[in-house]
Order: structure tokens, then C-alpha cells, then sequence
């Protein structure tokens, strides 16, 4: 994924973009409207981060100006300003979501795919690997046996595993990935998900390895 | 604030209530008025009085004075010749009875013995006036004397003649009927004048207070409405309040999102810096204080965007934006916009919502979803992983009904008193982060908007928030 991130606090910024990059994305800093307008006539980007009290401009205006000229580009909106005052606006003039400062990775992420799903529709290729195939849109797992419907928690988890296979995910950001920070859990706490999605995964050909001591990856028999 | 304050609002004051200027403007037309209708009668009654008192006195005066000269001396003797022309004179006009009564020197000599025996006039040919009661009537009665010579001395004749007061009687009663009716007339005359003049007079000031009540809750601009001159000073004073007015509302709407910028923005960096340590941390304890500084950020965070949204309810009251909302849309718009929030604790929200059955309610917005995006963030916050929040919309007894119903952990150890209260907090909630504002926020805002808020354990597990408002 391609994401363009807005935003003229560039320590904020950076953290926003490593994030991204430490999940194998890659993402572009631009601190101000132009730069902005510049590199979306250059590059293709799947979604826009945009901020809105920008330097030279308002992000508002354009956000309104990119819909006018039909530039499509998924927008998630990240405001600090009040969450009442601006929110009614921001999906009025073409915002696809709006996150409110400050925020968590997990839940930005989940509302950049809901986001790109709406995009992509049902389009969407489906993840395949072995003889599973997963659908984020519907959150159906297709085995040979059976069609399950996933949780959000484990298709998730199923996705980041998919996403990546043979990959080894530690305990830890796997726990970072599906868990909301100011819940109170146990990091011990993944291996209730893992365990069900095993269950699921009975009678196919991949399975999630425990590497122990270390964590988890979905290799195939 | 709450002009909404434009809205209509009882005026407390304090002390002595201040008399209104209708009533200042009123008495003291009507008190002139009684005093004016009062004086007229009087002078009316009295005039007449005094006018058939003279006209009788006249009379008698004449008829004394004819006696007088029908009284000559004869050799040694007086002789009184009565004339009883006068007393057909007397009798013309009514019903009256006339006494008379004759005396030679102190001595009675004809007439009626028991009238008037002791008033002797100090001059000759000068009548004395006076009343008196007589067998049981009024009488009105002239003392006439005069002196005449009998054999070298002075013996004097007096005449007293009376005449009873039914004819004064009846004139003055039927003048004192006339006279009340005309001034009962201009009584009302005048208290109808009163008031026509008392409406005109007052009729500037209730066209200036129409033009501003009828004015929209975010209308600030001058008053320019047509007023006599002495109201030039009120509208001048109220053209200047409303442009502070105006000034002030922009700068705290312009206050509340600019430390809603400078509240969150560092807070940002450092959950976003905190997250990226921790998901490069691998040593446990590590772990365990990047996830306490996030939680601790998280905590300020919630605390900061309650206060901030409740300094935009107080705001937004005053300075309400009254729409015609058709809730069923706000409440899929805002279950859509929260529903990955919740997803990611696998908490699904199911909305029974009939799009094809509107709802329709008068009310600000932005009121109306941060009342129900607090109750919707509550009931995700207490629920569990792979529960269900329920959320209704209804109609009863002309409210609206939005129930939002969870399985968490319920209420416990506070009443619905205590959680209308900032910074109160059920004893059960200690592990969850919170700022015990939501619900006073939802309390404030129900309050505004004339509706009501219940919240209560389910039967079997959870809350279940209530939330009715008055339909359109």
C-alpha cells in the first residue's frame, strides 16, 4: 500500500511513517497543500493521511478543490480540532473517514482498510495461500471443507499472516497489530485468537507454526 | 451561556420586582382619572345644592319681606294683614309644607308656637337663614324683624317663615344621578384612553422586542429596526452588546479548536512515538512502561476531548443550530463512523433502524451526536470482545426514542443522580479509562434539547442508555 501523509508536524509525520513502514508499506511526508498537490500529479498513492491545520492552507479546502478536480484518492481526514465541530463537514465535502488526534496505529489501520475496501469494492483480490482463501471484504475464509465468517480480531490476524506467509511475527506484534493500547490485556492474551483460528484451519494445508519462545508464522504443510 | 439564551427564558430577579412600565403609565392616568371623575361630581352636586338652597332662600326671603309690608301700625296697635297669596307662591313648585310663625316683641302671636322661637336677626329687614328639623322634616327656614313705633316705642314684629326641602331634595337627587352617570362616564373615558395611550406608547418597544426574539439563534446581526427616537439609546446599547456578543462567541469557538490543536498535537506525537517504541521493544518491562505511557495518554487524551466537548455543548447551547434531523441517518451515519472502533475490540453494533420510517426532530447537529456518539464510546468501553451493542430508534408518546443497549458489566455503586455529575464514575470501572464526563455530557445536552435520559441495568447483562427527545 502507497500512503501519502499530510501532516506539518514532521516528528509526527516520521512516527506515522515508520509505522507504516514497519508494516511493509511505504509512505511519503509532505509537510504542506503544495508539496502535496505536487506529488499527487506525479505518484499514485492508495490513501491520503491529510491534516488540516496546514501551514499554507487549510486541508479542508483542499480536500475540496482534490474532489472538485475528481481526484478520487481514499482521504482519512486526521484532525486535532474538535471532534464535534468538523466532523459533520469533513464527510460533506469528500472526506472518506476522519480520525481524531490522538489516535491508535491499530485503529487507523483498520480504518484505512475499511476505507480501501469501500474503494476497491468487491473487486477485490482475494488472498490465497495453500488451499484457503481469505476475503477482507466479507471476512470469509473459504477452506476446503467449509466457508467460516471471521471475527474482526481474527480476520485481522488472519490477514496480517496472509499477507506475509512464512513470516515470523513475534508475540508482541501480533499483540500491538490487533489490540487497541489502552485496553487492558495480557499479552498472553493472542493466543486465544491463534488458537481459534486453528480450529479453523483443520483439515487444510497451512497451518500457524509456534516458534517458541519467539512467535508465530502460517507455513504450509 | 444559553441565550439560547435567545431562547424565551423566565428573568430572575433578585429583590423587589421592578414595576413594569404599563403599570407605571397606568396608575397615574387612572388615579387622575378618579380624582378628575370625583371632583366632578362633587362640584356638580354641590353647585346645585347651593343653587336650590339660594333659589329657596330667595323665595322665603320674599314671602318674609311681604308679611312685612302687609304689617302696618294701627292707633296703638300692630296689625299683620297675612297675604296667603305667598304661600300659593311657596307651594307652586311641590308638594312642600310652609310654616309660619308671627311674635310682637318676644311675643308669639300667631303661626306655630314651636317654630323657631329663639333666633332674633341682629338687623332690621335682614333675613337669617337657617335648617332645621321639624316634626320630623326638614324645614328651611328666613327670620325677618323689623321695628315699628306704637304710642312713642319701639316694638318689633318677627316673621319666621319655613318651607320643608322635597322639592331640593328631588333636584339634587336626580343632579346627583346625572352627575354620577357622566362621571362614571368619563371614568371609563378616560381609564379606555389610558390604556389605547399606554399600548401606543409601549407599542415601540414590544415591535422592537418581537423583531429581536423572532431573529434565528445564530442571527447576530445590528438591529435595524425602524424606532422612535427616546428608544435610539436602547438600540444603540443593544447594537454594541450583540457586536461583543459576536466577538466573543468567534474567539471562543476559535479558543476551543485552537487548544483542541495544541491539546492533541503533542499528545499525538507521543502516543505515535510510544506506539513505534513499543512495537520495536522486545524486553517485557519495557514493554510494560510504553504501554503505561500510552494508557497514561489515552487517559489525558479522553480527559481533554470531554472537556473540549464540553465547552462546545455549553457553546453550541447558547448558540444552537436548530435543523430538522432525521435521526435514523445521524444515528447510521454515526454507528457507521464508529463501527471500526468497535470492530477492533470485536464488538459489533447492531442497529434496528426502519429507514423507511422517519423521525424527524428540531435540533442542533452537532448536539445530537455527541450526545450519542457518548452513550455509543460508553457502551463500548464496558463491553466485552464478540458482545453486541444494540441500538434502537422508536417513537413514544410523541418522544423519540434512541435506546442503545449493551452486555457489559452493567451499573454499579452510583445512582442516576451520581452519573448526572462531572467526574462521577460507577465503582465498577476503575480498569477502564474515563473521565466520568460522557454521561454528564449527555445529562447537559438532553437538557437543552427538552428531552429525557434514563440509563439502567438490563435484565440480564449490561446497561441500556435512554435517550427520548420531542419530535417535529
Amino acid at each position: 500500500m502507497k500512503i501519502l501523509i499530510v501532516e506539518d508536524t514532521s516528528k509526527l509525520a516520521k512516527s506515522l511513517a515508520d509505522h507504516f513502514t514497519l508494516q511493509g508499506h511505504n509512505a511519503d511526508i509532505v509537510g504542506t497543500v503544495k508539496l502535496a498537490e505536487e506529488l499527487l500529479s506525479l505518484s499514485h498513492y492508495d490513501i491520503m493521511l491529510l491534516d488540516i491545520m496546514l501551514p499554507d492552507g487549510d486541508g479542508r479546502t483542499f480536500l475540496r478543490s482534490l474532489r472538485l478536480q475528481k481526484i478520487s484518492v481514499p482521504i482519512i481526514v486526521m484532525t486535532a480540532r474538535s471532534e464535534v465541530s468538523d466532523r459533520v463537514d469533513l464527510l460533506d465535502i469528500g472526506a472518506d473517514d476522519y480520525i481524531i488526534k490522538p489516535f491508535d496505529f491499530a485503529e487507523l489501520e483498520a480504518r484505512c482498510r475499511a476505507v480501501l475496501r469501500r474503494h476497491t469494492g468487491s473487486t477485490q483480490t482475494q488472498l490465497v495461500f495453500g488451499n484457503i482463501a481469505l476475503n477482507p471484504l466479507t471476512a470469509e475464509l473459504q477452506t476446503p471443507e467449509t466457508n467460516h465468517t471471521l471475527r474482526n480480531r481474527e480476520l485481522r490476524l488472519l490477514e496480517i499472516f496472509m499477507n506475509a506467509p512464512d513470516i515470523l511475527f513475534t508475540k508482541e506484534q501480533l499483540t500491538d497489530r490487533i489490540f487497541n493500547i489502552s485496553e487492558s490485556i495480557s499479552e498472553n492474551t493472542i493466543e486465544v485468537y491463534i488458537g481459534r483460528i486453528r480450529k479453523k484451519l483443520i483439515g487444510c494445508d497451512v497451518h500457524i507454526q509456534t516458534m517458541r519462545g519467539i512467535g508465530y508464522k502460517l507455513t504450509q504443510l | 451561556m444559553k441565550p439560547s439564551g435567545m431562547r424565551s427564558t423566565d428573568i430572575k430577579t433578585t429583590g423587589r420586582k421592578p414595576v413594569s412600565l404599563r403599570w407605571r403609565l397606568l396608575v397615574p392616568l387612572v388615579v387622575t382619572a378618579i380624582v378628575i371623575s370625583a371632583l366632578l361630581f362633587f362640584t356638580m352636586r354641590n353647585v346645585t345644592t347651593h343653587a336650590v338652597q339660594a333659589t329657596q332662600d330667595a323665595l322665603l326671603e320674599t314671602a318674609a319681606l311681604s308679611i312685612l309690608e302687609q304689617t302696618r301700625t294701627i292707633e296703638d296697635d300692630v296689625e299683620v294683614d297675612l297675604p296667603y297669596n305667598i304661600f300659593t307662591m311657596l307651594g307652586a313648585t311641590s308638594e312642600d309644607k310652609v310654616y309660619y310663625r308671627i311674635d310682637l316683641d318676644g311675643t308669639f302671636l300667631t303661626g306655630y308656637e314651636d317654630l323657631a322661637p329663639n333666633i332674633i336677626p341682629p338687623q332690621e329687614d335682614r333675613p337669617v337663614f337657617s335648617t332645621t328639623d321639624f316634626r320630623n322634616s326638614k324645614l328651611r327656614q328666613a327670620t325677618i324683624h323689623r321695628g315699628f313705633v306704637v304710642r312713642g316705642k319701639i316694638k318689633f314684629v318677627r316673621i319666621t317663615i319655613a318651607q320643608t326641602q322635597l322639592f331640593q331634595e328631588t333636584i339634587i337627587r336626580d343632579i346627583s344621578r346625572s352627575a354620577s352617570i357622566i362621571g362614571i362616564s368619563f371614568f371609563g373615558f378616560a381609564i379606555f384612553m389610558a390604556l389605547l395611550v399606554t399600548t401606543s406608547f409601549l407599542r415601540p418597544i414590544k415591535l422592537l422586542a418581537d423583531a429581536v426574539s423572532r431573529r434565528g439563534p445564530n442571527d447576530l446581526r445590528p438591529v435595524k429596526h425602524p424606532t422612535p427616537e427616546e428608544l435610539t439609546p436602547l438600540v444603540l446599547s443593544l447594537n454594541g452588546f450583540i457586536a461583543r456578543l459576536r466577538t466573543t462567541l468567534r474567539q471562543t469557538e476559535t479558543f476551543i479548536a485552537e487548544a483542541a490543536h495544541h491539546i492533541r498535537t503533542p499528545l499525538s506525537l507521543v502516543k505515535s512515538e510510544g506506539q513505534l517504541a513499543l512495537s520495536k521493544s522486545t524486553n517485557a518491562h519495557n514493554r510494560e512502561h510504553l504501554r503505561n505511557i500510552i494508557q497514561a495518554v489515552d487517559q489525558s487524551s479522553r480527559s481533554a476531548s470531554q472537556l473540549l466537548d464540553h465547552a462546545i455543548v455549553l457553546y453550541r447551547t447558547e448558540q444552537s443550530d436548530e435543523l430538522r434531523l432525521d435521526l435514523s441517518i445521524v444515528i447510521k451515519s454515526l454507528v457507521e463512523n464508529i463501527q471500526p472502533a468497535a470492530s477492533l475490540k470485536d464488538i459489533n453494533i447492531v442497529s434496528d433502524l426502519d429507514t423507511n420510517s422517519s423521525v424527524f426532530i428540531l435540533a442542533d447537529r452537532v448536539l445530537v451526536e455527541v450526545a450519542l456518539r457518548n452513550m455509543l464510546d460508553n457502551a463500548i468501553k464496558y463491553s466485552q470482545p464478540d458482545q453486541t451493542i444494540h441500538v434502537t430508534l422508536g417513537v413514544v408518546k410523541n418522544m423519540a426514542k434512541i435506546s442503545i443497549r449493551d452486555q457489559g458489566r452493567g451499573l454499579e455503586g452510583i445512582n442516576q443522580r451520581g452519573l448526572k455529575q462531572r467526574f462521577e464514575r460507577g465503582s465498577n470501572v476503575d480498569d477502564v479509562i474515563g473521565s466520568g464526563l460522557g454521561l454528564a455530557i449527555v445529562w447537559e445536552i438532553c437538557s437543552a434539547l427538552s428531552g429525557t435520559f434514563t440509563l439502567k441495568n438490563n435484565k440480564g447483562d449490561g446497561a441500556c442508555a435512554i435517550l427520548y427527545l420531542p419530535i417535529c
